[in-house]
């Protein structure tokens, strides 16, 4: 049977990091996606406000994360992904960008190898809207072959994911939203590095917004999806709420039967990971462990179906 | 107080009961499974009838008030109560024909009738009914219970419905006031009569759209002591069947979670003879001195900021956390008044201090 995680934002940091990681195991989860990107926040990248957790050394940021595998090891759970700050790549922020990727990046690589995280999740750079998915394309493997080697070094693989670009009050399909695109960038990196160390995150979500089929999807990846990001939202903004709440029958909201038939085809053997943290905010606080349990229950009935799926 | 839920065909009964609902209110014409949620453990608490099924082109049908009083009888059967659907029925005067024609079975009955704000759904566009609006239902409800000389009718707050309108919920609370016997509770986005699960309707990373915590707040000020109905019946058609006990847990999670927080406050706060000592001297205490501070004034504050330590806030002294170990532990009622509750916590974990959370997003 799949194992069923959940990322550790909206937990973690705000939790004392023992409690948090208890917390996720309490409430029945196997697996967790570190969200390091709570350390360096998107809303502050893209405002251009960059703070400094990341200029510390690799040596004191592996002090820090020591609690981290501490705590993990203490409460019997373990990472199956780990999401590295993001955007890496802001067009017309030349410092913020170099900073990105030749400090926070390679940081964040050693960091997965130190917490045993197999896969981290980086967004490529996204760039078709302004320039064409040509130029998209040439930048993107321009930097992320150059991290090969310390890839290989620290056995840490980077999945690429399916993304979308705000367009004033539109969302847009982005790099990776379309899976040809994904599969030339995961088979044209491990070209280069000889073996695979670039995967796939399906992110179930991003999929509603730019009307995707989940099965066409999963089966044109099939092996290179290495991980997930499971949410679900009202099909125009994306929410990252929990699935099953949007709509009022089965005919509505995603169609998980899709995504359940996909992942048995392709014999998905990764962890049904929810990304649903605004679900941390929207609820109560006093209610956040019954909303963990409710997502890990949802997550258990997946992890059936596609057991089941003929 | 209770909480209770809305029957929907396909539902899993013994994952629902089991999850702590066992009171279901019911359609009247779904009355036939009535059996099987008796036969299940649970309790006939309710049963609805709609308002539309009354009419026909905007008039009374001949049977009308038959149909209410059969409807009437059943619910006098179950010792339940009777709350009208007011959905798609535009005048309130065809409520009061229905009425004024069965004053006598209504007396003679212990049924309680509560009326619940509808609108008319013209094409997909919502518009607001007779019954759509707080002080018309508190005006309608006065007039039934005066014609039917007693004092059996009351309101059911219906928010989904409601915020399809745009319509103030807080002030519809207030203006009901203990005439509310019933909360139906449930959510949708302003565009469709979802009945969805409370909280999950948001906008970017997690920012609600609906303002539950006032709401409750609000109703938690007016001393409602009646029911709150969990109707939501997309939530369950949606969900798959073996996933109905999870979402039974976390509506009675978000009762509990209700009635702890926020209805038991003040009989946290009275405990007799206790130091009340918050622990923040910011905007979150703040918001205690709004709402409680004249009744429950704390004895002190303590906030880790050393600069403010030593100081007053709205007259009460500021002190330094470890002043709270000089309060002997009988005598302390400490409550953590500032947004970092993990962290704080943690500190009076480690102190040994026992503790309640202030959750201000009730009393904004």
């Amino acid at each position: 049977m799949l194992k069923v995680g959940v990322q550790t934002k909206g937990i973690l940091p705000d939790m004392p990091v023992d409690k948090g990681f208890q917390f996720i195991k309490d409430a029945g989860f196997e697996k967790v996606d570190l969200s390091i990107d709570t350390f360096l926040k998107n809303s502050d990248l893209y405002a251009g406000n960059v703070n400094r957790f990341f200029d510390a050394s690799v040596e004191d940021l592996l002090v820090y994360f020591n609690d981290y595998r501490i705590a993990m090891e203490k409460a019997g759970i373990s990472p199956s992904q780990m999401h590295a700050p993001y955007p890496v790549n802001v067009l017309g922020r030349g410092k913020q960008n170099e900073y990105m990727q030749g400090n926070v990046i390679p940081k964040n690589i050693v960091i997965a190898e130190f917490l045993g995280v197999p896969w981290m999740v980086v967004h490529p750079f996204k760039m078709q809207y302004v320039y064409g998915k040509d130029v998209e394309r040439a930048k993107n493997i321009e930097y992320f072959k150059m991290l090969i080697p310390l890839l290989k070094q620290c056995n840490v693989g980077i999945c690429f994911e399916n993304l979308y670009e705000g367009i004033g009050q539109r969302l847009v399909e982005g790099v990776c939203a379309d899976p040809d695109d994904a599969i030339w960038y995961l088979d044209t990196l491990n070209d280069y590095a000889g073996e695979e160390l670039f995967g796939f995150c399906l992110d179930t979500g991003h999929l509603q917004l730019v009307k995707r089929d989940p099965y066409e999807f999963i089966t044109k990846l099939g092996s290179r999806l290495k991980v997930l990001h499971i949410h679900e939202n009202d099909a125009i903004g994306d929410l990252h709420q929990m699935p099953y709440t949007f709509g009022t029958n089965e005919s509505e909201g995603q169609v998980w039967d899709r995504i359940y038939k996909g992942l048995k085809h392709i014999k998905f053997d990764g962890t049904l990971s929810f990304e649903t943290f605004p679900t941390m905010n929207s609820f109560p606080k006093g209610m956040s462990a019954s909303v963990l349990k409710t997502i890990c229950s949802i997550g258990e009935y997946m992890a059936e179906r596609i057991e089941n799926e003929d | 107080m209770k909480s209770g839920i809305k029957y929907v065909d396909g539902m899993d009964l013994h994952g629902v009961i089991k999850a702590g609902l066992e009171d279901f209110e019911l359609d009247y014409t779904g009355c036939k499974s009535a059996d099987m949620i008796l036969e299940n453990g649970g309790n006939i608490d309710g049963i609805a009838i709609s308002l539309c099924d009354f009419t026909d082109k905007g008039f009374l049908k001949e049977n009308a008030s038959q149909i209410f009083k059969d409807a009437m009888s059943v619910a006098d059967r179950y010792n339940a109560y009777i709350v009208i659907d007011t959905e798609n029925v535009k005048k309130a005067s065809v409520l009061e024909q229905i009425i004024d024609e069965c004053v006598n079975e209504i007396a003679a009955s212990d049924v309680n009738v509560f009326i619940e704000n509808g609108y008319t759904n013209d094409n997909g566009r919502f518009y607001h009914n007779d019954y759509s609006e707080g002080s018309r239902l508190v005006e309608l409800t006065d007039k039934l219970n005066l014609l039917a000389g007693c004092d059996k009718f009351g309101i059911c707050i219906n928010v989904g419905h409601a915020n399809l309108l745009g319509i103030n919920v807080r002030d519809m609370v207030r203006v009901c006031g203990k005439k509310t016997g019933i909360m139906h509770i449930n959510d949708n986005d302003g565009k469709g009569d979802y009945h969805q699960m409370p909280y999950t309707f948001t906008t970017g990373r997690g920012l609600l759209s609906t303002d539950w915590g006032n709401i409750i707040g609000d109703l938690s000020r007016t001393g409602f002591d009646g029911r709150f109905v969990f109707n939501v019946e997309g939530t369950f058609k949606r969900t798959p069947a073996k996933l109905h006990k999870s979402m039974a847990e976390l509506l009675e999670a978000m009762y509990e979670e209700w009635i702890e927080s926020c209805f038991k406050t003040e009989e946290y706060l009275a405990a007799d003879g206790k130091k009340i000592i918050l622990f923040g001297a910011g905007r979150m205490a703040l918001n205690y001195m709004q709402n409680w501070g004249d009744k429950y004034p704390p004895a002190f504050l303590v906030d880790n900021n050393s600069e403010i330590q030593g100081q007053e806030r709205w007259g009460i002294p500021v002190k330094s956390p470890d002043e709270i170990l000089n309060v002997p532990e009988s005598e302390r009622n400490v409550w953590i008044c500032n947004m970092y509750y993990d962290a704080i916590g943690a500190q009076l974990d480690s102190m040994g201090v026992e503790y309640r959370c202030y959750w201000d997003h009730y009393y904004m």
